[in-house]
């Protein structure tokens, strides 16, 4: 091929690109964990930026972790997640087929989104919310309609108002990361009725197992009343397998049949599928977990109290600070110290970072890290 | 608040024709009919066209072989563009040096630089290389608007107790801008500013976006604008708070709806060259040094001020020894981790001929050379461009050198020889950090 030829070629390929890849940006992760140390130069890295579970996998999941037989390895997986799908019906008095599970709950954003969204159809979630909703719809050119939070949390009012009639889902992040704010049951109740199965409403409810309110909702106990609403979990979080990509969504048999169109099957590796279900088992790990979480939220708010820290945590094992300098500085700061936060500009909370609560020795050197940032900056 | 992309994709119109004597004609009458028809004027149309001529011709007489070029006419949301671009051999490439003639041998004087005198045409022209390795030279020419009237004193608007950010209309873009150019000096604001009408036309076209404080009755209480440099930087201007005691919180409110509409963009960085006084603590950071050892400095107190809208993730830089202290103290400074690997020459074969492409801003009277091509003569090429852009009343000169493409660092050594200093890192801006270097107006 001349260089002629090469430069014709290129110049084809950019007429194939549609306008909206064009204008959107690949999402960026952050470096794995040996080439940040390099670069930072610090000798441990404490990840308190994805919302993990310190405490991993819960023991029965583990053990599956440990004796997996290599030859399996060779083998495809179940497509369609069967047993775990089984687990899932009997655990939460469903039909396996109102499941469909994905390559984490990301994986099943996109399905949701292909399967209802075409040409000038719009999505409506919040402006300060996780932004895979927002990304899955903008890079499939489909509008996202991004409606401001009120008081930190989702305002049910205003997404009603920006729905039209090319509004085909509204996304609704219960509890909402990163506010940790959340709907209670009669709040998401009246809002269900107030769609009156017009669209599709999403509850994602990756922090649900955190939540120990009494009156939030339990968004599978819905669905035989609303057959427009779709909950997405994670195995991810509570339970400690984020590192293996599984999570799933439930909803009505018809609605999950037409999502099933969209989805790719074996996607979601056996080990995942294996873990995930035993997993499900193990209540002592919720408590546990739920226990180190109020533990180490009383303690970190104490210290930011003092630090003389604006932050504002609710429910899932996070929380938000407010910081009197960039959010994205204080991410290269802290992370002299190897502590790896979450900036939150990205959020839409310019000068905020998230902070996964986890094991006290983590949170007290978090709190060191930022107090002697904050002793430097004045 | 909905998603936003960078900007709209402009009008165009393409033609593709052979290098050649003959068709220089048609060139400049499709590039004249071209710009009328996207709305510029005829005089601003004949200087297109005979600068177009200028190029063609100069192309003709240079080419060995036949070749094509394609003309693109494009509308921007000011300004018209012609960009010829064409493919072009690394041997030949040299010839693109704005100081370059057709025939090299024979010392030839300014008059017979054909890209130089089809710049003197334009508004703004660059020569840039782009993927797949094809020349591309761009000719632009802004749509005439009138300057603002500033005699008129619009009344300030008072504290409001309450107030909603808005994205501006164009009324209220005017009134904006009114208000702007009364209460703040020059040195706070773009030079677009003073002209209303572009600006309307740059906000509707993306270029600009403009969101305002706006109160109960429809009062203008303040504002905040930005435009994209490229797709990984934004530059913003303000905040501008239109009371006499300024407003903390609405400062604020303006700098976060700013960051809430560039997150989750493309954009790496936002920065901010004008910072007024209004400008909240703790949003930006200093993106310049202090500036004390440094004569031609252009009076204003205010540092450049950036924020990144990423975790930065680190990465490698390669810099001439010559200029690896300075980075080294502004990566501390700034917090960046780099890992600085040290690039120039070790005596090996070079090419023969640099080429550097440049860009002129006859409004600004800036000029910024960006290294296309590594050449053992890049010390005499460079100072052969400083002393014609010298010539051409460029008051700024500024060299743009990518840290992410070692063989750029050996540009270095000439760069300080002509009194050039390095100014400024622009984080992420090239395929890794930018290392500004200027002129010192003394040199
Ligand atoms: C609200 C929310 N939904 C979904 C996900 C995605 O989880 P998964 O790891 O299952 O893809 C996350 C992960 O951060 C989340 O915070």
């Amino acid at each position: 091929m001349t260089m002629n030829d090469a430069c014709m070629n290129k110049m084809a390929i950019d007429r194939l690109v549609p306008d909206h890849i064009k204008c959107f940006e690949a999402y960026i992760p952050s470096k794995p964990d040996d080439v940040l140390m390099k670069m930072t130069g610090c000798s441990r890295l404490l990840r308190l930026n994805n919302n993990e579970n310190p405490l991993g996998p819960p023991p029965a999941a583990r053990k599956i972790i440990e004796t997996f037989p290599p030859p399996r390895a060779s083998v495809y997986p179940s497509g369609d997640a069967y047993h775990l799908r089984c687990k899932l019906a009997d655990r939460f008095g469903l039909h396996p087929d109102q499941f469909l599970v994905g390559n984490g709950a990301n994986e099943v954003i996109a399905f949701v989104i292909k399967a209802f969204c075409q040409e000038g159809d719009n999505i409506v979630t919040a402006d300060k919310t996780f932004a895979v909703y927002e990304w899955v719809a903008t890079f499939s050119g489909f509008e996202a309609r991004l409606v401001p939070l009120q008081d930190f949390a989702f305002d049910d009012a205003g997404m009603l108002a920006r729905i039209d009639e090319r509004t085909k889902i509204l996304f609704v992040c219960n509890p909402n990361n990163p506010t940790g704010t959340y709907w209670s049951e009669e709040r998401l109740r009246r809002f269900l009725d107030r769609v009156a199965g017009r669209q599709i409403v999403v509850v994602d409810e990756a922090y649900c197992e955190f939540v120990e309110q009494p009156d939030f909702p339990d968004g599978l106990g819905l669905i035989a009343e609303y057959p427009n609403l779709v909950v997405f979990r994670t195995f991810s979080k509570m339970y400690a397998l984020a590192g293996l990509r599984i999570g799933y969504l439930a909803g009505d048999r018809d609605v999950v049949d037409i999502i099933r169109r969209t989805c790719v099957v074996y996607s979601v590796n056996g080990l995942a599928q294996e873990a995930a279900l035993k997993a499900l088992d193990d209540h002592e790990h919720i408590l546990a977990t739920r226990a180190l979480v109020r533990d180490a939220k009383a303690m970190l708010t104490r210290e930011l109290d003092h630090l003389g820290l604006t932050h504002v945590s609710g429910e899932g094992n996070f929380l938000m600070v407010r910081l009197p300098m960039s959010d994205t500085l204080a991410y290269r700061k802290l992370m002299t110290h190897g502590v790896m936060v979450r900036s939150m500009a990205g959020f839409r909370f310019p000068n905020w970072i998230r902070i996964t609560v986890g094991l006290p020795d983590a949170m007290h050197a978090l709190v060191e890290a930022l107090a002697e940032m904050l002793h430097h900056d004045r | 608040m909905d998603t936003m992309t960078p900007k709209k994709e402009n009008r165009s119109i393409v033609m593709n024709m052979p290098v050649a004597e003959a068709f220089i004609p048609l060139a400049a009458a499709f590039v004249n009919q071209a710009a009328q028809g996207l709305g510029l004027d005829e005089e601003g149309a004949d200087a297109l066209s005979l600068a177009t001529e200028e190029v063609i011709a100069y192309l003709a007489r240079m080419a060995q072989v036949e070749q094509d070029v394609d003309i693109r006419c494009s509308a921007g949301s000011c300004f018209i563009e012609t960009k010829i671009s064409l493919p072009v051999r690394e041997l030949q490439l040299h010839a693109f040096n704005m100081t370059a003639t057709v025939n090299a041998d024979d010392e030839a004087g300014l008059d017979q630089m054909e890209l130089l005198i089809a710049s003197r045409m334009t508004d703004r022209f660059h020569i840039t290389r782009s993927a797949g390795q094809r020349l591309v030279l761009a000719l632009i020419k802004e749509l005439p608007y009138p300057e603002i009237k500033r005699d008129t004193p619009s009344p300030t608007p008072g504290k409001l107790s309450q107030y909603t950010l808005q994205a501006a209309d164009a009324a209220y873009v005017k009134w904006f801008l009114r208000l702007v150019t009364q209460y703040y000096p020059d040195a706070l604001f773009p030079l677009d500013f003073r002209y209303p009408g572009k600006v309307v036309d740059m906000a509707a076209g993306g270029d600009y976006q403009i969101v305002t404080a706006k109160g109960p009755a429809g009062e203008l209480g303040g504002g905040i604008a930005w435009r994209w440099e490229g797709r990984k930087t934004v530059e913003l201007f303000g905040p501008y708070i239109f009371q006499e005691h300024g407003d903390p919180q609405m400062a604020r409110d303006l700098m976060d709806g700013c960051i809430g509409h560039v997150a989750r963009t493309s954009a790496l960085a936002l920065i901010n060259r004008m910072p007024t006084p209004d400008l909240p603590e703790g949003y930006l950071e200093a993106l310049e040094p202090k500036r004390n050892d440094i004569s031609g400095d252009d009076g204003s107190p205010a540092r450049a001020r950036f924020r990144m809208m990423v975790e930065e993730t680190g990465e490698v830089v390669w810099a001439h020894p010559d200029v690896v202290g300075f980075l080294q103290s502004e990566y501390r400074r700034l917090v960046f981790p780099r890992d600085i690997q040290t690039a120039g020459s070790d005596g090996e074969a070079d090419e023969p001929f640099s080429v550097l492409s440049a860009e002129i801003d006859r409004r600004l009277s800036v000029a910024t050379l960006r290294p296309i091509w590594p050449g053992a003569d890049n010390a005499k090429n460079m100072a052969a461009h400083v002393e014609l852009l010298g010539r051409e009343a460029m008051a700024t000169i500024l060299f743009e050198m990518d840290l992410g493409q070692p063989w750029q660092a050996g540009f270095t050594p000439g760069l300080i020889a002509l009194g050039f200093f390095p100014r400024m890192i622009l984080p992420h801006a090239g395929s890794a950090d930018l290392l500004i270097f200027q002129l010192r107006t003394d040199a």
